[in-house]
This record gives C-alpha cells, sequence and structure tokens, in this order.
C-alpha cells in the first residue's frame, strides 16, 4: 500500500536514506529518537517535502502524483501542525464535510462526546491532548484505507493512550486496511504494530516483525568471564557495564538453552533500541 | 474467549495463545466447530500484534485442532479431541524414554526398571 | 476548492468583531469626510486584507503542513486565494455601492454617473493591483516577511510607473492618449476595458503564485 524506496532528502548535516514498505492489513511502527528522521518521513511520503532521491509509491502510484481524490483515502495525523486553531470544532465538521466525500459526520460527533471535545471552542484554546485526539478522530473518520500517524500519542496521558490505541485496533478489524506509526514511547507500538523499523539519524538500524523482537531478541547480562566463553555469532551489539558487558542478541533461545546459568532479559522494546543505536558492534 | 498473556515470560506470545487454544479445547470449554474469534478481535482483546495472533492460529490449523475458512473465520475441529490425547500419549512417551536413558546411564538394568515402573503404578492413588 | 472558501469564510466570521469596527469606522468616516463614495475604496481595501490575512492564519503554527496533508492540491489552493479575494471584493462593491447611492441620496449630493463608474472602475484596478502583488509576495516570505517584502516590491512598483510615466516617449506607447481615449468611452466600456486589463494582471499574478507554491515546503 506504501513503500519507500532508497528515499533520500539532505537537511544542512542530516541525511535521510532509507526504504520500507507498508502492505494491506498491517500495522507498521516506525520508533526513534527525536530527530531521528520519522517526521522527515512522513512528510515526504505526503509530498509536504520533496525528497532528493528514491521512490514513494502510495496505492501503488507515485506520491508526488496523487490527485485530491486519492488523497480521501488518506487519514493523517502529523506532530506539529493540525487544524487551524482560529476555527471551532463546529467549522471544522462542515469543512471536513466538504472535503471528504466519505466523511462520518455522526461517528465524528459521536467520538468528540466520548473525548469530551467541545463544539464551540477555538482549537487554539484547547490543551494539547485535547487538540491531539481532535486530529486522530479526524483522521479516523472518513473511511480512509491508509493511515499516517506522525506520534499520535503524544502529550497524551496514559488513559487516552489506551482508548487511542483502541480505536486503532477498532479500524484495522476491517479488512485491506493499514497503519503507519510513529511514536518514540515503545510501550505504545508493541500492543499493536506487526513489525517495527527502527530509526536513527536517518537510517533504517532495524526491522522486525514485533513478536520476534520481543521472543527472540534479549538482553544478556554476563561477567567479563562469562562473556570469554560466550558463543558470539548471535551477538548483535555489546556494551561495557560495572559487572562486565551487556549483550543484545537475536537469539535469545539459543543461549537459553546453551548456558542456562545466565542471566537474560526479555528486554522491553525500549531497551532493545538503545542497544541497537548505542551499543557497539563486535 | 479468555485468554491471558504474560508479558514477562520468556515463553514467546503466539505459543502462550497456542497452548491455551489447545487447553480450552483438550478441556472441552471449546467445543468442536465452535468459531474461534476473529484473528483482529483476539489481538485487539489481548493487545498485541495481528501477526501474532495469525501465527498462533496458523500454527493451530498446522497440528489440525482448527480449520480456516477463507472469509468466515477458523473453527475448531472434530475429532481434534482424539488428537490431544495424541499429543500427550507423544509426551508421555518421550518423558518415559529420557526416564529409561537417565536410568541405563546410572546402571540400572531394564529388569530394574520395569520393577520400578510396576511399583509406581501400583501406588498410583488417582 | 468548496472545502477552502468554507473555511475562509468561517475564519471571517470569526473575527466578526474586527469585522464590525471596519464598518463602523466606514461610516464614520464617509459622514466626517463628506466624501459619500468613501466606503468603496476603503471598504475594497479592508476585503484584501481578510484576503491576505487567510493566508496568514493558513501558515500560522505550521498549519500549512496539515493542510496540504488533505485532499487539497497546490493549484485549488492558490486559485482559491483570488477567488475568495474577488468574491470578497465584488460583495463590497455591490454594498458599498448601494450604501454610497444611499449616502448621496441622504445628502441630496448627487455624484455624476461617469465619475461614479470611474470610482468603480479605478477599484476593480487598483484591488487587482493590491491582489496581485500582495498574494504571490505573502505566500513566498510568510506573513512576516511578506509585509516588508510587500512594502519593497510596492516601492519598486511605484518607481517602475513613474519612470515609465517620465520616460514614455521612448517606450512608444502613449499613455495620455490612452487616458483621453479611456474618458472619451462610454463609461460602461471604459469599466470592461479596466476589468480586461484586470484580469490579465490577476491572471499573470496567478501563474506567479502556482510556481511559487510548488516549490514551497512544509
Amino acid at each position: 500500500m506504501l513503500e519507500l524506496k532508497n528515499v533520500k532528502k539532505k537537511y544542512g548535516n542530516f541525511e535521510l536514506d532509507c526504504s520500507m514498505s507498508v502492505r494491506k492489513g498491517t500495522v507498521v511502527g516506525l520508533i526513534g529518537a527525536n530527530g531521528a528522521g520519522k517526521s522527515t518521513i512522513f512528510k515526504a511520503i505526503l509530498n509536504l517535502i520533496f525528497r532528493e532521491g528514491g521512490e514513494i509509491t502510495v496505492f501503488g502510484k507515485d506520491a508526488a502524483t496523487l490527485t485530491a481524490k486519492e488523497k480521501e483515502k488518506i487519514g493523517v495525523v502529523l506532530a506539529d501542525s493540525g487544524v487551524s486553531g482560529y476555527l471551532n470544532v463546529k467549522d471544522v465538521i462542515s469543512i471536513f464535510a466538504n472535503l471528504y466525500s466519505a466523511f462520518d459526520r455522526e461517528g465524528f460527533v459521536k467520538g468528540c462526546e466520548q473525548f469530551h471535545i467541545p463544539m464551540d471552542k477555538k482549537i487554539k484554546e484547547f490543551s494539547t491532548g485535547m487538540k491531539r485526539k481532535l486530529q486522530v478522530l479526524l483522521a479516523l473518520t472518513h473511511d480512509a484505507d491508509l493511515l499516517i500517524l506522525d506520534e499520535p500519542t503524544a502529550g497524551m496521558d496514559v488513559i487516552a493512550r489506551d482508548e487511542l490505541l483502541d480505536m486503532l485496533r477498532t479500524y484495522m478489524e476491517t479488512e485491506n486496511r493499514a497503519i503507519l506509526i510513529s511514536s518514540h514511547i515503545s510501550s505504545d507500538l508493541e500492543g499493536i504494530c506487526d513489525e517495527i523499523y527502527m530509526i536513527d539519524q536517518g537510517k533504517i538500524l532495524l526491522h522486525e516483525e514485533t513478536d520476534v523482537l520481543l521472543d527472540e531478541y534479549g538482553v544478556i547480562k554476563v561477567t567479563e568471564e562469562q562473556y570469554r566463553d560466550l558463543e558470539k555469532e548471535y551477538i548483535l551489539r555489546y556494551k561495557k557495564e560495572t559487572y562486565g558487558y551487556s549483550l543484545l542478541t537475536n537469539q535469545k533461545q539459543y543461549y537459553r538453552e546453551n548456558y542456562p546459568q545466565i542471566v537474560i532479559e526479555k528486554g522491553t522494546i525500549d531497551e532493545l533500541i538503545t542497544m541497537m543505536i548505542r551499543g557497539d558492534r563486535q | 474467549m479468555k485468554i491471558i498473556i504474560n508479558n514477562s515470560s520468556m515463553q514467546p506470545i503466539y505459543e502462550q495463545i497456542l497452548a491455551q487454544i489447545k487447553s480450552q479445547i483438550m478441556d472441552g470449554s471449546l467445543k468442536e466447530n465452535e468459531m474461534l474469534p476473529s484473528v483482529r478481535g483476539l489481538a485487539k482483546e489481548i493487545k498485541v500484534s495481528a501477526l501474532t495472533v495469525k501465527k498462533a492460529y496458523d500454527a493451530l490449523e498446522e497440528e489440525g485442532f482448527a480449520v480456516t475458512v477463507h472469509g468466515k473465520g477458523s473453527y475448531v475441529a472434530c475429532a481434534s479431541q482424539g488428537l490431544m490425547l495424541e499429543e500427550k500419549k507423544k509426551e508421555v512417551e518421550a518423558e518415559m524414554e529420557s526416564a529409561i536413558r537417565k536410568g541405563k546411564s546410572c546402571g540400572m538394568t531394564s529388569a530394574d526398571l520395569e520393577e520400578l515402573f510396576h511399583i509406581i503404578l501400583e501406588d498410583w492413588v488417582c | 476548492m468548496k472545502g477552502l472558501l468554507n473555511k475562509d469564510f468561517r475564519l471571517l466570521m470569526g473575527q466578526k468583531q474586527f469585522f464590525l469596527t471596519v464598518v463602523g469606522l466606514g461610516i464614520l468616516f464617509t459622514f466626517v469626510n463628506g466624501d459619500s463614495l468613501f466606503a468603496v475604496p476603503y471598504v475594497a481595501m479592508m476585503m484584501c486584507m481578510f484576503t491576505l490575512s487567510t493566508i496568514s492564519y493558513d501558515e500560522h503554527d505550521n498549519g500549512g503542513a496539515y493542510l496540504f496533508s488533505l485532499p487539497v492540491t497546490r493549484k485549488v489552493y492558490v486559485a482559491e486565494k483570488y477567488i475568495y479575494g474577488l468574491l470578497l471584493f465584488i460583495a463590497s462593491l455591490i454594498v458599498t455601492s448601494i450604501f454610497s447611492i444611499i449616502v448621496m441620496a441622504v445628502k441630496q449630493a448627487w455624484i455624476g454617473n461617469g465619475e461614479f463608474i470611474g470610482v468603480l472602475g479605478a477599484e476593480v484596478l487598483m484591488v487587482t493591483l493590491v491582489l496581485g502583488v500582495t498574494i504571490p509576495s505573502i505566500l513566498k516570505f510568510g506573513p512576516e516577511k511578506g509585509r516588508i517584502a510587500l512594502m519593497g516590491i510596492g516601492l519598486v512598483i511605484f518607481i517602475a510607473i513613474y519612470a515609465f510615466y517620465k520616460f514614455r516617449w521612448y517606450t512608444g506607447i502613449d499613455i495620455e492618449q490612452f487616458l483621453t481615449d479611456l474618458s472619451g468611452m462610454e463609461p460602461a466600456v471604459a469599466v470592461v476595458v479596466l476589468c480586461g486589463i484586470s484580469l490579465v494582471i490577476l491572471a499573470v499574478s496567478y501563474m506567479v503564485s502556482l510556481h511559487i507554491m510548488k516549490k514551497k515546503e512544509y
């Protein structure tokens, strides 16, 4: 549904160079530190910035040539931009009804009630979390086939985040949809993404299915001695610690079976990323 | 369907799902021809990736416990009770083999092992 | 286009207070000034301001990025600004004309048809120039820098017109003859000519704006 091939973009010192794809029926997560390149990717997909190399295809077409009608099938939440603050929600409903032929007015209004979003207040007076909820609601209520969400949970409290993720799960229950979602909070992504791309400094470090990350990746903690005798084949990264080393592996079952006495942790995705980014290669 | 996932466990999530569905089939809480929840529906309930649930469902089908009808969903297969039994028998056989191996490796004879086996069986209170 | 127009009109409505102030001042100045036609150019200028302010609203808080992620193309966005400006202008022209006629009736001080239509025609040209120059300027330079750029461009145009007038002999185009012809024409015809020129100016401006927008990144 969405594909990036060798997409390049330069901003001063920062250079983006990446490839990724989002297939129909999947939820793909993009995770990375602030400034790693997540928003750059999103903006390139939406043709808000112009790529300097590579291809981006959306619904099989070059992303730069999408017509307004085709754009109706994309739902977007951006990290640093939203609906004009000088409008109120009533205005927005009317405008969106004009822009999207499939705008679900009732569904949207119901969502506003659920989230306690006021109809008559100017949007610039909303709290950050409320603005976000509004943006997400807008993206979900026009029968889009592809959702592009850049940090949709930013600024939200834990309960709202949970509600939002649940709405996304419900969204996916209809066939042939897809979501590309980014976050720097990995716990958001663990419970919904089928695949995860890790990005750092404009390059994709890792691309794995979520359950492989959770099931097969792990963090091993060893002393100097234990490290010496350890099979290094499946160690991806290592990091010096006061007790010895912490190691990142993608075959923790192997180490569990062959070295039953050493400490192996499952590792949250946050820990895995930190290791991938900060750890040293062999 | 009540599935509980332990996120901190070392056991892969799809294996946990697989094991729990199998045991529900075996103890009868999931009846033959009963429809399993949709992949996405279950994924939403237990808050895991849909792909993970799909893996579990695929494994279920491969092992013969469920049948997937394209467009409709997955059903608990008939005669899966028998399959569960087969599974358990295989596990018992494997465990017996490893017990025998252990015994032989520390010098017990076949006669010793047989005698031990009968003693345990006689003492067994169901 | 409909959605964008809807948005811009709602933004206008949201500025009700400012709007009413403008109207109030317009009425006040008409009577203070004694010039019954004052409202026409005054309100027309205000309409230009409103049009430009919608661009500022769009750019506010980086809103442009989100705007273009919606089913909106850059081409339609640019076109809508001009159409919005023209709609506002035409509406204001009708309203202020009626108002001026009422004022004249009240004061029993009638202005000749020719002069009246002349003022309207001049307004059309004026608004065209303002919109035609300011829209691309603000699109290119943004609302803050745009204002400065505007003054710069305004100055350049003024100098250009002045120089053109001073050195008209060298260009072979006879302005004085043209103006004489113009005033000699039937007022209606003159207005049509002015409208024609305006449309050309706007068309050129639109091309420039479109070019600017196609290059713009968010």
